[in-house]
């Protein structure tokens, strides 16, 4: 028996014509290496399945089992082995332990899974067509309105998503924030303080609140009546990949595509379940009961493991959505066989106890509400208390009991209100998209795939459509957003990607092949293509007038301070490569103010002026983002933030040492 | 005059701003009879106020900007 690896998708597509032209709607599949120059690393790996390729007499295709996996085996087989797809045999597993892995091998199934590899590969065909040909349009209409060659891309769901976050921006920046109060009201109950709540929650205008506020002052309230209610909290549905990027970031900080990295690595482990799944439910056919016994070989989850066997119920709660290739993302039970990075522990540790708390019991909560009544008002005192932790107690530390208790009341209690006063507010614009909250919004426009989603979101940010880590849209990202949707709205249109994404769903259901749906999108296609050639012009014209706005708010920081005329901006030397502010006073009046800049990282100017010594300050964006001015090599604060750092990393240091004492 | 007064973009139809300021300028319009009714403001105070909260939008900063370096109305 020989086992051969592949490393991803070691075939692409690439045009049958020539020219960095469009439309370009034909391609073939070829080694990948022929398309991609950095992909050196599969050259090697094609040589060898084709020398090991000799007198097979069975194929076993054991890849993921998704559209992505079954094409990766599809293409390995017909183009690396030259063998017949027809006769090859296919491996399905959920987890790579070896039992399951015996299993599977086992009762491997007689044929691949045509539909699954026919809707793979049109998935990267029409993604292909949308993405070459509409970059190239925007690209050349650029290059024909101003003779510079900048790549600008797009793609079939890179449009919609970045429709999504200039709506989003829109919003932000054309928001006024409006005036509102709120009553703030401290009473004392039999020697205990209580925070309570005015009945109306926001009051829109101020001398209302001054009025409440007047009448309350120095009063006493009565209790008029308690109600309480019980509020039963089921355990939390077992994880599908959005479900546990979702949580990850939400108590990490882990964007999206990194928890998707951590958790195929831990699948590779064979700790994990397969992590590119749809499902939030646990088929009868896991073993709950041996993964739980396996758990409790692990000294760190013994404890918990033993109570949720010692309990008795091993029936997992399940969730609502399902995926027919694979299960909810489950722990195997397998011990890691080497020691797990501090991410890997994280992922690894929200998997486990989210897997403890599907056989928790419900948790029961009291919600409790006093109503005081003072004269006309009515105010409220609220509590909450836990009365049975259930799930809770295995889902630690990744829910939060918030209780609040209430000292004993009953009606007819006075309360008296030691302080009121009113508390001025306003309005807040809607929050800017996170990468948890961008993904979470592209799975409920159902655009893109669990397994693509997340890289879709780091490329809107990866392509300069927008600033920092809070989805800002850049000048970059305007400019393609307004050409776009002034020229092509079509590009932008969710509905219209949706479409393209049920037609594929329909050839993995058998309803339409492959072909029907490429020739479909070959037709759009061509229709906005016309578009774009019939008013080329005027595209690059808008393109490049916004690009010149990217390039000036990206590179101009700001004011001279030494000739007070001309403007610093960041300029790369053409002898070292390397970048400094200059001033563009340089030339005409001899202005030779410079500062140095850090070589590493994206620079971007902000607009504000340095707290120590009023220079301009910039952001530099890499895996740690960081802010200083650009005096930065000189500035007071700056000396001070080092050493600082200096002190930290001395304690941090004295702090191992004394660990590893002990 | 064909760009807008502030950021140099294409003006929208019938309009002296650009279709994004155009809409903080609307926005900020809208909202003045809400800030009057809620404090009893003129309009000067009212873009001071603005201006000088946390949520108030980058576009809406910079329409206030324009309205007072001209003549302190939208027209």
């Amino acid at each position: 028996m020989i086992i051969v690896y592949a490393l991803g998708h070691l075939f692409e597509l690439r045009q049958t014509e020539k020219g960095w032209k469009y439309p370009r709607l034909s391609a073939e599949w070829v080694p990948r290496y022929e398309v991609d120059k950095k992909a050196t690393g599969i050259k090697p790996i094609i040589h060898l399945i084709k020398n090991l390729s000799k007198d097979i007499d069975q194929y076993v295709i054991a890849t993921d089992l998704d559209i992505e996996g079954s094409l990766i085996g599809y293409l390995t087989l017909v183009y690396a082995c030259k063998a017949d797809a027809g006769k090859a045999k296919r491996m399905m597993f959920s987890t790579m332990t070896k039992a399951e892995l015996e299993r599977a091998y086992d009762n491997m199934s007689n044929t691949l899974n045509f539909p699954m590899i026919e809707a793979g590969a049109a998935r990267h065909e029409v993604d292909w067509l949308y993405g070459i040909n509409l970059t190239r349009a925007l690209t050349l209409a650029i290059k024909e309105a101003s003779g510079w060659f900048k790549i600008v891309s797009t793609g079939r769901v890179q449009g919609p998503t970045l429709a999504l976050v200039a709506q989003r921006d829109q919003s932000i920046n054309t928001f006024v924030p409006t005036p509102y109060w709120t009553i703030l009201t401290l009473g004392v109950h039999n020697g205990h303080e209580l925070e309570l709540e005015y009945s109306k929650k926001r009051i829109a205008v101020k001398n209302e609140a001054l009025v409440i506020v007047d009448e309350l002052k120095g009063k006493s309230g009565t209790v008029d009546g308690i109600n309480s209610k019980k509020n039963t909290q089921t355990p939390p549905v077992p994880f599908n990949l959005s479900g546990l990027q979702s949580e990850s970031y939400r108590h990490f900080g882990f964007k999206p595509s990194r928890t998707l990295g951590i958790a195929q690595k831990l699948y590779l482990e064979a700790l994990i379940s397969y992590p590119r799944t749809g499902s939030q439910k646990m088929p009868s056919s896991i073993n709950v009961r041996e993964v739980l016994e396996n758990l409790s070989k692990h000294k760190k989850y013994a404890g918990l493991a033993k109570q949720v066997i010692a309990a008795g119920n091993l029936t997992p709660v399940q969730g609502k959505k399902d995926d027919p290739a694979h299960p909810a993302i489950h722990p195997t039970g397998a011990k890691p066989a080497k020691r797990l990075t501090p991410s890997e522990t994280k992922v690894y540790d929200l998997i486990v106890r989210r897997f403890f708390a599907l056989f928790g019991e419900n948790a029961v909560k009291e919600s409790i509400r006093a109503d005081i009544s003072c004269g006309e008002h009515l105010l409220y005192a609220r509590g909450l208390k836990i009365l049975r932790r259930g799930w809770m107690d295995y889902y630690e530390p990744y829910v939060k009991l918030d209780e609040k208790i209430l000292p004993t009341m009953t009606e007819g209690d006075v309360v008296h209100l030691e302080s009121v006063r009113e508390d001025g507010r306003f309005t807040s614009p809607p929050p800017r998209f996170n990468p948890s909250s961008l993904l979470k919004i592209l799975e409920k426009e159902n655009l893109g795939t669990k397994a693509t989603r997340s890289s879709i979101v780091d490329s809107v940010k990866s392509r300069g459509y927008t600033l920092g880590d809070k989805f800002e849209l850049s000048t970059l990202g305007y400019a393609l957003h307004e050409t776009l949707s002034q020229y092509v709205p079509k590009i932008l249109s969710a509905e219209f990607t949706r479409q393209l994404e049920e037609e594929m769903q329909d050839i993995l259901e058998g309803r339409l092949d492959r072909e029907q749906v490429l020739s479909h999108a070959r037709e759009d296609l061509k229709e906005l293509l016309e578009v774009f050639q019939s008013q080329e012009e005027s595209i690059g014209e808008t393109l490049v007038s916004g690009l010149q706005r990217y390039w000036k708010e990206s590179e101009e920081i700001g004011l001279c301070p030494k000739c007070r005329v001309g403007n610093l901006v960041i300029i790369r030397s053409p002898k070292t490569g390397k970048r400094f502010v200059g001033c563009t006073q340089y030339k005409e009046g001899g202005c030779d103010q410079t500062f140095p800049l850090p070589q590493k990282g994206s620079i971007q100017p902000l607009n504000r002026e340095c707290p120590h010594c009023g220079h301009h300050m910039i952001k530099i964006s890499g895996r740690r983002p960081w802010e200083t001015c650009v005096n930065w090599t000189e500035c007071p604060g700056r000396q001070d933030d080092l050493r600082e750092l200096e002190k930290r990393r001395e304690k941090a240091a004295k702090k191992r040492e004394g660990a590893s004492d002990d | 005059m064909t760009e807008c007064s502030i950021c140099g973009r294409p003006n929208a139809v019938g309009v002296r701003l650009c279709q994004y300021h155009q809409l903080a300028a609307d926005n900020l319009q809208n909202e003045y009879d809400v800030w009057a009714n809620a404090m009893d403001i003129d309009w000067d105070s009212y873009l001071d106020h603005v201006y000088a909260t946390e949520g108030a939008g980058r576009w809406v900063r910079e329409v206030i900007e324009h309205i007072k370096s001209e003549n302190g109305s939208l027209e």
